[in-house]
This record gives C-alpha cells, structure tokens and sequence, in this order.
C-alpha cells in the first residue's frame, strides 16, 4: 500500500556526459564531485529535500556503480524514509524485450509505474548537471496559481549567450507560445533550467502518445513541450533568480567550482536555512602545516597542506607537499601533489598523484597563443611522473612517465 | 561454547569534576575535542571497530548533549536491530536515589541488561582517556591469557590508578595513586560471568567503586592481566590537561595514532561547507574542521566547526570551539573558547602556556 503524494520528482541522472571526458570515464555527471565536498547531483537532491519533497526517482544508465553506491539508502539527504524516500531507477527487462533509455521521455516513460504507485497530482523533473539552490514549492505554487499543464523554470541569460540555450519565448503572463533550442536570432533570453513540472494526468497523456510515435526521439525538449504546445495545452514559464549554472563542460565546471570563491556570485552555500547535504567522508579535520600558505580557497576534511594554496577547491583528503604550488585549479578527493610540483588552472581527479617536481596547467597570461590555453584535466588515479610537464588544455587520461 | 563475540559499556560521566567549565553543561563524554569530534566518539569508534554491535551509555548528570550527539548510534555503525545503542540513565527504585557513587554500583544496577546479553566479553570504558588503543588487540591478548579481567595501562608513574605486575602482566598490586609502574586506563574488558557475579556480590555488600573492590581489594585472587598500551594515551584529568593533549594533536604522528586511516573515529554529521580562506588569511600548524571562514591570521590552534575569524585577527595557541566569532582585528593567545563565544572586533585576550583561558559557552566579549 503506498500513501498518495501530491508530487514526486523525477532526477535524469543517465547521461554520460561526454563534454566532461576523463572525468567521466568511470562515473556518470551527475556524480562528478564538486565544491570541495559535494557532488553535483547533492544540489537538486538536496532542493528536493529542502522543498518537502520525500519522493524521488533517481534514473541512471551510464556508468552507475559510483552513483548507484553514493546514494545508497538515501540517508545523507534525509531520503530513507518510511513512505517514499530515493530510488535508484535502472531500464530493466520486460517480458516482451528489454529497451535501454533511449530518451529524456523515454526514460519517464518506462517508470510510469513508479510514479503511479504513489498516485501523485504532479511530477517534478529535473535534470543532475546543474548547480543552483531553488525552492521547487514556488514553482509549484505558480504552476497551481496559472492553472498550468506544465511550468517549465527559466533563468534570464545574457542576450548574446541566449543562442546557446533552449529559449522560452512568452507572453505578459508567462505563458509559453514558443520553444527555440539553441536559436541562431533568439527573441528572447529566458532559457530552460531543465526544470519542468508537469500535472501527471497530463504528462501521462503525452508520453504514452510520443512513445507510439515511431518518428520520435522520446525527448522533452526535442518532442514533448513541442507536441504539448502544438496542441495548445498551457505552458507557462516560472523565472528563477538567483545562481544557476550548467556543469556540462570542463570549462563551465571549472567556472562553477571558481564561483563559491567569488563573494560577488550570490550562492551562498552557509545559508543553514537551505543546506547542501551530501555523504560525508569520515576525515579528521585538515590540517595546515607551518611555511604552508592558504588563500581565497576552500579546504576540506582530511586534507593536509605544507605548499601554497591560491584560489583553489580542495577536496577531502587531499595532500599537497612543501614548495608545491597549487593555484586556480580543482583538486579532487584524495588527490596529492608532490614536493615542488605545480598544479595552475587545471582539474585533477580523485586519487590522481602530481609527482615531485611536475608542472600540470599553465596560467593563461603566460600562452602567447590565448586560443590553445584552456583548463588541463588529470583523470581519476593517473600519475604523473617527476619533472614531467603537462601543458595547457591537456586531457590526461594515461599515466605520464618520470622525465629526467 | 564461546562466542568470542564482546558488548560495550560506557560510562559518560566518570570523573566530569576534572575539567571545570568544560563540563558544567555536558557530561565527559560529549567534552568537544579535535575540531569536529567529542571525547565519546573515540571510545565508540573503537568499540565498533573491535566488531562491538552493543553498547550501553551510562550516564547521570547532563547527559541532554551527549543523547543529541548519540541518538540511534547510526553514525558509529550501532543503530542495530539487535543491540546497538540503549541509554542508561539515572533511575531511583526503593532503597537507591539513582544516582550511584562508583562504576560498579551502576553495574549492579544493570545486572538485568548483562544478563540478557549473549556475549562473552564486556569492553568497559571511561570516556576521560584520549587513545589509539585498538581494542581487538585487548582482546586477543585477554583470550590469550585467559584472563577474567584485562586492564589497559601505560607505563609512568603519575597516575590516579597506579598498578604493579609480573613478568607475565598479571596484576600484583593496586593502588590510587601509590607506587606502581604502570597507569591504569580506566578502560578493561572483562569476562561477562565475571561481571555479573562481582557486580551482584557488590550490591549486596553495598560496595560501589570498581577499583576499590575489584583491584585493591581482590587484585591477587582474580585472575586480572594488564594490557600495556606503548602508544599515546593521556587522560584528560583537568583543563590544562585538556589543552595538552588538543595541542598534541597538531604532532602528524599522534594524529595518524588517533585517528588511523583503517579506524577511522566516526562523529556525528553536521552537513557543514568546506573551510573557506580569505584574500588575508595565513594558517600556520592548525586543525581545521568544516564551515569556517577564515579572514585572519591562526597559528598552532584547535578550531572547530562552523568558526569565523575576521579580518587582521591573530589567533594563536589557542583552541576555539564550534561556532564561535573573532572579531576583525581581535587578539587571543592561550584561550579555550568553548562553544558560541562572540569576541568583538579589536579585542585582546591572553591566557599562559600552563594556564590557557577559558571562556565559558556563549560568552561575548
């Protein structure tokens, strides 16, 4: 018997995140860690929770294991819960064949009986690459309010960036008439956060119908808003303030992670009102050695610092040794950099080894050519050798040998 | 048949009086320690490490922090559907006002507890002493010697306990502070039988102190070993001994001893954000736990979660406590600010090396 839930949410976490390359070679995006101890799916879980949400379906396909065993029972987010709490959704086999998710739709589709178990008059779906602290109750308020089929939340983006986005064009009061992926001419700069509410009945309706329709790609974007706004069904949009980001490249990951160190960006994460949660490692507290300098950083447990640490997130456990230089890079759980090495502008996964002496990255006003520098990933457990040299906008995905 | 398997049993208040301020509001065992742990989580942890799934909590006075800080006893692996955590607080039935005046008349008291328990083991603890002492090794040296009661103690001189052994460790004598060469722990395991026969006979004696009745007074007769510890291990037996041993720990190989990677000590989860530094901070030889913001200067200080240090503030060989305030510009040497201490901007405040200063909970200066 499950209790009837005025609304569940359903988190897309299957992706595999190409544009992240060695970081997710072993774990999908939404389990990339992020902000010294987080990882990115703590946000919308974490928005769920704050937002009395105690429902949540978690959908993975790609590379599971990691996020499959950070979730676990739920707990860290309060999500073990005696009705409802988080579910890890894999495709399964049915008895008439087995299908992979092959949609954002698709995906939701072939849980309709998950959601129908708990009978709920609406369904949240959001997306686990994005970085932002929203209260999902406003949204549902308003989607009450306008008497809406789906509310979809928007964030006002430069004009000239609007190109890159999927832009809601809107009437006065937010309804929707129109939906531009990524427009060359955008008419407006309100852009999908990939946050939609929807009322189920109706959700329901345009599934099953999509899922029949052969010519689809069983997408929201691509093919369920537009088929919802062909019918003339109400889409209105609900426009978020405050931070937001997409984590999907290694550029903007690297721009998010930077941001929690700039006073200017407002994402509080010390607000106690509207916590953060994540699994916590079991560290002791870090510790900063004499001659070590640390500054404009964040530090977390477990970590132990000798060397100079400048505009940098380091993540729980990690070791940087005398005379190392760590500065405007990430560096994640359990990662060391040895005596002398240095580590600019660059990402390095967990558990990867800057041996002695080695230079990964390099600061941008040292390249004479501005377009071949970008951010320098060291992938999960890769060494690099003493002495060697990594340059800029590397992607290092192989142990690099010891250079004389 | 032996089952080799062990249940734990803290007790939370032994020796409170030894740490003055720290212990007015919290009993021993929730005495913050190491930025983000109190005193009890070493003893749980170790419990739980030596594959202990049962652990009853003594306690008598001021125990509201420490059942906050337990609760189900998840964190430490001991929210168990069989044993795991269970409280004992004080109870007064006819002829007792509850509160007992030693260890074993509160282990008379629990007879009933010890008695459902299927274990062949009791690990007994106090939660004063700081130690990396793994429990499993007791463990097996008690079996080893078959031994009913295995005390755990480490050589010196200057002890409240004092004890003297033989070649093999078996106990000769025992006594409060006199001569011996080793220093008991106030931390044994002991044979569950055992227990319940000293603990019932106690009762009907009206004897209360284990160490009175059990190691003074019968130390030849039974079969008692000592267990000795070559690590680092300090009781935390008054403020300045507190602040040692906190200053201890900014030593790496104390540190790997007291928190080993393969036993990690578990504490209760606060969700806070990673330590943010500043444009002008500059940290030297210092423990930091999560959710603070450092602006300032600290150097060889303990600081817990959740501090805030302002702008040109030097804080130095000094221990501040979760969620206090410095002020932009303060000064403050030789302090031990216990929990929610505010610190207005500019202010100085200096104790001395063998006499830190403490300022109480929720002081504002």
């Amino acid at each position: 018997m499950f209790m009837k839930k005025e609304w569940v949410a359903m988190l897309l976490a299957g992706g595999q995140g190409s544009r992240l390359y060695a970081l997710t070679k072993k774990l999908a995006k939404p389990a990339v860690p992020f902000g010294g101890k987080y990882r990115i799916i703590d946000f919308p879980l974490s928005n769920c929770v704050n937002s009395g949400i105690d429902t949540v379906g978690v959908l993975t396909q790609y590379q599971p294991l990691v996020l499959n065993e950070y979730l676990g029972n739920g707990q860290p987010w309060d999500l073990d819960r005696l009705n409802g709490g988080v579910f890890v959704l894999p495709p399964y086999q049915k008895s008439s064949g087995s299908d992979w998710y092959t949609g954002t739709a698709n995906a939701i589709c072939q849980n309709i009986p998950f959601i129908e178990r708990y009978d709920p008059e609406y369904v949240l779906i959001l997306s686990g690459d994005h970085i932002y602290k929203m209260d999902y109750t406003k949204m549902l308020d308003h989607h009450k309010k306008t008497g809406a089929d789906c509310t979809i939340a928007v964030f006002e983006v430069p004009m000239e960036e609007a190109s890159r986005f999927g832009i809601m064009n809107t009437r006065e009061d937010t309804t929707i008439y129109e939906f531009e992926e990524k427009p060359k001419n955008p008419k407006s700069n309100l852009a999908s956060m990939g946050v939609y509410i929807f009322s189920w009945k109706k959700l329901r309706e345009y599934l099953l119908a999509d899922d029949a329709d052969p010519t689809s790609e069983k997408d929201f974007g691509k093919n369920i808003i537009p088929k919802m706004l062909a019918a003339g069904e109400k889409l209105v949009a609900y426009s978020f303030e405050g931070y937001w980001k997409d984590v999907g490249t290694i550029d903007s990951l690297w721009e998010a992670n930077m941001d929690l160190l700039d006073p200017r960006v407002p994402m509080d994460l010390y607000d106690p009102s509207w916590k953060i949660y994540s699994r916590n490692p079991c560290m002791p507290p870090h510790y900063i050695a004499r001659g070590a300098k640390v500054q404009n950083s964040m530090v977390s447990e477990g970590c132990e610092i000798a060397g100079n640490v400048d505009f940098s997130i380091l993540f729980a456990g990690v070791k940087v040794a005398e005379n190392a230089v760590v500065d405007s890079s990430i560096l994640m759980p359990g990662a060391v950099v040895e005596e002398g090495a240095e580590v600019h502008f660059a990402i390095v996964a967990e558990n990867a080894v800057i041996r002695r002496g080695a230079y990964v990255g390099e600061r941008p006003e040292l390249i004479e050519q501005k377009e071949n520098w970008g951010v320098t990933v060291i992938g999960a457990g890769i060494t690099v050798g003493a002495g060697a040299v990594v340059p800029a906008r590397s992607m290092v995905e192989q142990d690099i040998g010891e250079v004389l | 048949m032996a089952n080799n398997k062990m249940t734990g049993i803290v007790f939370s208040n032994a020796h409170d009086g030894a740490l003055g301020g720290l212990t007015a509001q919290r009993s021993m065992g929730s005495v913050p320690f190491a930025s983000r742990y109190r005193l009890v989580d070493l003893v749980l942890s170790r419990m739980s490490h030596a594959g202990v799934d049962s652990v009853a909590v003594v306690m008598q006075n001021n125990y509201h922090s420490l059942m906050e800080h337990i609760g189900s006893g998840k964190e430490w692996d001991l929210s168990r559907k069989r044993g795991g955590i269970a409280f004992f607080p004080p109870y007064s039935s006819s002829g007792s006002s509850g509160f007992s005046r030693g260890t074993l008349e509160s282990l008379s008291g629990m007879l009933g507890y010890l008695r459902s328990s299927t274990a062949d083991y009791v690990a007994v603890s106090d939660c004063d002493i700081v130690c990396g002492v793994d429990l499993s090794d007791v463990l097996e040296y008690h079996i080893a010697h078959n031994a009913g009661i295995t005390l755990v103690c480490t050589a010196g001189t200057q002890g409240a306990v004092m004890l003297s052994a033989d070649e093999n460790g078996r106990l000769q004598k025992a006594s409060h502070g006199g001569e011996g060469e080793w220093i008991f722990n106030n931390m044994y395991i002991i044979n569950r039988e055992l227990l319940i026969q000293l603990a019932a006979e106690a009762a009907s004696l009206n004897q209360y102190s284990f160490v009175d009745t059990c190691l003074i007074r019968k130390g030849r007769e039974l079969p008692i070993y000592c267990y000795r510890y070559e690590g680092f291990c300090r009781a935390a037996s008054s403020m300045q001994a507190y602040y040692e041993i906190s200053m201890r720990l900014l030593d790496p190989a104390i540190r790997g001893e007291l928190f080993p990677k393969d036993r990690p000590v578990y504490t209760r989860v606060q969700d806070e954000v990673p330590v943010k530094y500043g444009l002008s901070a500059a940290v030297a030889n210092s423990l930091l736990a999560d959710g603070c913001i450092i602006e300032g200067q600290v150097e060889n200080c303990i600081v817990f979660r959740g501090v805030r240090i302002g702008h040109g503030a030097v804080v130095k060989n000094s221990i501040i406590m979760q969620g206090s305030y410095i002020g932009n510009g303060a000064n403050l040497d030789y302090c031990i600010c216990d929990k929610g201490v505010l610190i207005a901007d500019n202010r100085r405040l200096a104790g001395y090396a063998s006499y830190p200063l403490y300022l109480p909970r929720d002081t504002r200066v």
